[in-house]
């Protein structure tokens, strides 16, 4: 049998060998190769190895290095593989009589250059990956360099005052709201001073004290500013902790909620006046309905109408008030929507119907606060009864006009009636028209007596035209 | 402490980092001194433990080549670590998108550097025990889309949660997944003997060190924890019988009490 049938031969015995020596070795391998390829490579190898017997070509050994790394083998592994080529030629080949001079004495450097093959890949593959990392690593901390620089100028931003202290309360950083907040100029002069200075009293000494054990402390507390004033703030104060977990030092974030207080305080005081106004409003029904439980009991036709002029009245003012605590606040009246209501209770009280009297109402945008909408609500409820009684005898129809609105200063109002607002309100029908011969600031009518005593004690005036019924004009100022 | 920040300062060559050990100790390049040093200090408690991760990824490389025979295009894998050699994208073939996610986001950072010219391979940050992070996020949707039939990794991980967490986590992958999804996981199993939690408490204590705690529990209780997952053949089986390897952890580790075993399971 020639030598090459007799290497031929001993192939599948190669084949084994190396399996066998790639399954003890497994583990010492890169993880890329995965133990089911053993048998491929073992096979291919053998193979290569025979072709490497037949036609000796040393260069290839470096093909075969390069070729074994990029499978992932490891460095023992590649070092036992060419003791094992080694051994093949040396004694099992020459065992079986194989003398092939040429390729036995080509297989050390075969066997090198498959060494060096491998470990300059290796030495490649390293560096690559190596360097991979360290793009990796750049980018993760490009990445995180913003990330903080996004943070810290968060905190230096924010509106919230930041200090940080040592654990003894030493501070050791503020940020601007801070500064501001105490009335600070710069960092300089708070910088090393002690967290406690800040606060009224010692409770800024009992919150350190507290914050080891506690870990965190928030509340409200009363500061002291740079010039000795006192503010109110919220504070949460919590304990910087490392990552090992470990206290490095003191946060405190602080909220100035002095106007929050006051706003706080405002809104309790609206809910009171607003309680007060609902009682108010309540005690006058209640008077409204006495007045018309007494009226029952009268039988003359004018003092019964006398008693339900007098309801329509206090029922003007307690409509007022309950316009007053439903408002969103007490600032004032608004005009439109209380005239339309006072007017509707009026006719309602009169029986008469809008298809019968039609009622025009225009107040847009006026708000009045109570010291005059109380004269002006009664002065509209004079005029408008008045229309209501007198202007439309024997049922006929027509229209009442009720108009408010913001009047220039009148060039006689003297200087005293300098600075408010001034304001024209018209009450007009189309009716009957005000007698000639009656003079209504003489008239024995109570109800016009009120309209020019309330218009006097706004510091107005008034004036009344009869073309085609009356319409009584009232300039006045807000009291 | 956010979990960010918490992993945000190993962005640091000066400290050892987790994903890089485990690199190191599948023979990767991958790595630091730093890396390497503390890497030397795990072999020295456990010098079983390159095998293991060894067996791991050869698992992962196992169960993801079955999985793309079965017609698999679609994997989404936590806990990856670097996405290296014979990972997901390297064993699947071209085309197959892949959804890599980690909780260190330093180690996301490298694994996007090393994937970055893979148009259908993605990484993103995500803990194993909120998969929901990662499900509903914009980037699923995206690659993934409508259809959910997709086959899940969650290896070398299951020891480092609770029961509770697992369980979750479970629960929730399955109720995203699609009929027919797949997962392939691995765990440590002790066996449910009185003494056999204390053998594993070398490893244990190295672990808190690192702070990272383990979880070891019996194959039996895992069962539980994957439900509703129902495990297909070949079942719960030593990650050595997957691979076709002998002289495995257990023999190494000389514990004879725990052993690495994998499984597929299908919705």
């Amino acid at each position: 049998m020639s030598s090459a049938a007799v290497i031929r031969q001993k192939q599948a015995e190669l084949k084994e060998a190396l399996l066998a020596l790639l399954r003890e070795t497994v583990f010492e391998n890169r993880y890329s190769l995965h133990p089911r390829r053993l048998g491929e490579l073992s096979s291919k190898l053998a193979e290569t190895f025979v072709g490497f017997l037949d036609s000796p070509d040393e260069a290839s050994g470096a093909k075969v290095g390069l070729w074994l790394a990029t499978e992932g083998l490891g460095e023992k592994t590649i070092l036992q593989l060419a003791g094992r080529l080694r051994r093949f030629c040396r004694e099992e080949l020459h065992a079986a009589g194989v003398t092939q001079a040429r390729a036995f004495d080509s297989i050390e450097h075969f066997t090198y250059l498959m060494l060096e093959g491998f470990l300059n890949w290796r030495e490649t593959q390293i560096l690559t990956d190596q360097e991979q990392l360290r793009r990796a690593l750049s980018t993760a901390l490009a990445s995180r360099s913003q990330e903080l620089l996004i943070k810290n100028q968060a905190v230096n931003t924010s509106v919230n005052g930041i200090m940080l202290a040592d654990l003894d309360g030493m501070v050791t950083w503020v940020n601007p709201s801070y500064l501001r907040m105490w009335g600070f100029q710069s960092a300089g002069e708070v910088l090393g001073s002690s967290f406690s200075n800040f606060w009224v009293g010692t409770d800024g000494e009992h919150i350190l004290e507290a914050l080891p054990r506690a870990g965190g402390w928030h509340g409200q507390l009363q500061a002291r500013r740079r010039d000795g004033a006192e503010f109110s703030v919220e504070l949460t104060v919590s304990q910087i902790r490392n990552e090992e977990d470990k206290p490095v030092g003191i946060m405190a974030s602080v909220v100035d909620i002095t106007e929050h207080l006051k706003a706080e305080e405002m809104e309790k005081n609206l809910l009171l006046a607003k309680e007060i106004h609902h009682r108010i409003k309540n005690n006058l029904q209640v008077i409204s309905s006495l007045l018309f439980l007494q009226s029952e009991y009268v039988r003359d036709t004018k003092t019964r109408e006398m008693f339900k002029e007098s309801q329509n009245r206090v029922r003007s003012m307690a409509l007022l008030h309950q316009k007053l605590y439903q408002s969103r606040n007490l600032a004032g009246i608004e005009s439109n929507e209380y005239i339309r209501d006072l007017t509707r209770n009026l006719f309602l009280s009169y029986g008469v119907s809008d298809s019968q009297i039609d009622l025009a109402v225009a107040a847009e945008g006026i708000t009045l606060g109570m010291d005059t909408a109380v004269p002006c609500g009664l002065i509209i409820n004079e005029l408008v009864t008045n229309s209501l009684k007198h202007a439309f005898p024997a049922g006929g129809a027509g229209e009442i006009r009720v108009e408010l609105s913001r009047a220039d200063r009148p060039a006689e109002a003297g200087p005293q009636a300098e600075g408010g607002n001034w304001f024209r309100l018209v009450v007009a029908d189309n009716g009957i028209g005000f007698p000639d011969d009656l003079d209504f600031r003489k008239t024995e009518s109570l109800g016009l007596k009120i309209v020019c005593t309330l218009t006097a004690q706004l510091g107005g005036s008034i004036g009344l035209e009869r073309n085609g019924g009356s319409r009584f004009t009232i300039l006045f100022q807000e009291a | 402490m956010a979990e960010q920040d918490k992993f945000a300062s190993i962005a640091d060559s000066g400290k050892p980092n987790p994903g890089r050990i485990y690199d190191f100790l599948l023979g990767g390049n991958h790595n630091f001194e730093v890396d390497r040093q503390a890497a030397q200090q795990v072999i020295k408690v456990m010098p079983f433990m390159p095998k293991l991760f060894r067996l791991i990824r050869w698992f992962l490389g196992e169960a993801v080549r079955r999985l793309c025979e079965e017609g698999y295009t679609q994997f989404i894998d936590f806990a990856s670590g670097l996405p290296t050699v014979d990972h997901i994208h390297e064993v699947a073939p071209a085309g197959t998108k892949v959804i890599y996610s980690d909780i260190d986001s330093v180690t996301v950072a490298y694994g996007r550097e090393i994937i970055k010219d893979k148009p259908n391979v993605r990484y993103e940050v995500c803990p194993a025990e909120k998969p929901e992070e990662l499900l509903n996020s914009a980037l699923v949707s995206q690659l993934i889309g409508k259809d959910r039939k997709v086959a899940v990794g969650f290896n070398g991980v299951a020891y480092f949660l609770t029961d509770e967490a697992i369980h979750n986590s479970m629960k929730v992958i399955y109720d995203w997944a699609g009929k027919g999804s797949r997962l392939f996981l691995c765990d440590i199993g002790i066996e449910e003997r009185p003494d056999a939690p204390q053998m594993g408490l070398d490893m244990m204590k190295v672990y808190e060190k690192l702070g990272q705690p383990l979880y070891l529990r019996s194959q039996k209780t895992l069962e539980s924890l994957v439900k509703p997952w129902k495990a297909i053949k070949p079942g719960y089986l030593p990650l050595e019988e997957w691979v076709g390897v002998k002289g495995g952890v257990a023999d190494e580790s000389k514990l004879g009490a725990f052993v690495m075993f994998g499984v597929i399971l299908e919705k």
